[in-house]
């Protein structure tokens, strides 16, 4: 499938696949409430984030900036 | 109990994350393993897995573990890497996560080689070194 924006990966192992797909080239970050590494882009309460993409008002990376195919 | 309650928070939250992503119109894989006894797969109304990962050593884990996952308004690539060079480590032999209901970090924990041959053969359809050929009906 064609990757045109950034890939964004939630939860536990999320920077493992975040890493792999920069190293291919495709533009990536990383989601989670955890940061035992350090590396972790946006330490974050996903489980809130969902709630309130559920409810409508889901934060940027849960909303697309233009319509999808 | 206390994990019972945490499996039925996981789900709604899940279920609700689907809802969002359908919404919204965006892709999104889902991963979760695939032993049994699993509540994704047989024990919920919930779409089935697009595709099962039988053994993940031979694309380059630590674990055989089958795993499972969903390609929400998106399909998979077709690819196939082999890369069988880890010794196989045993869910069983790992620490236990110290909280109820979650998954230890050694328990999850996936190979960046893994990562990369996943990425390359199901989202990209990236051929690489080690991709086999096949045929297809």
């Amino acid at each position: 499938m064609e990757i045109k924006g950034k890939v964004h990966c939630f939860f536990e192992q999320s920077g493992t696949f975040k890493n792999e797909f920069i190293k291919l080239g495709i533009p990536s970050e990383d989601y989670d409430i955890q940061n035992n590494f350090g590396q972790t882009d946006n330490v974050i309460d996903l489980f809130a984030e969902i709630e309130r993409a559920y409810g409508g008002g889901g934060t940027a990376y849960l909303t697309p900036s233009r319509p999808t195919t | 109990m206390e994990r019972l309650d945490k499996r039925t928070a996981f789900h709604k939250l899940l279920y609700k994350l689907l809802f969002a992503v359908y919404d919204k119109g965006l892709r999104m894989i889902i991963e979760n393993p695939a032993t049994e006894p699993n509540y994704l797969i047989t024990g919920q109304n919930f779409p089935k897995p697009t595709i099962i990962d039988k053994n993940r050593m031979l694309r380059g884990d630590y674990f055989k573990k089958p795993t499972a996952y969903w390609f929400v308004n998106c399909n998979p690539t077709n690819g196939r890497t082999i890369q069988n060079d880890k010794k196989q480590k045993i869910i069983d032999k790992c620490k236990s996560s110290p909280v109820a209901g979650l998954c230890s970090e050694e328990r999850s924990m996936i190979s960046p080689d893994y990562a990369r041959n996943f990425i390359c053969d199901f989202i990209i359809g990236k051929i690489q070194k080690n991709s086999q050929c096949y045929l297809e009906f």
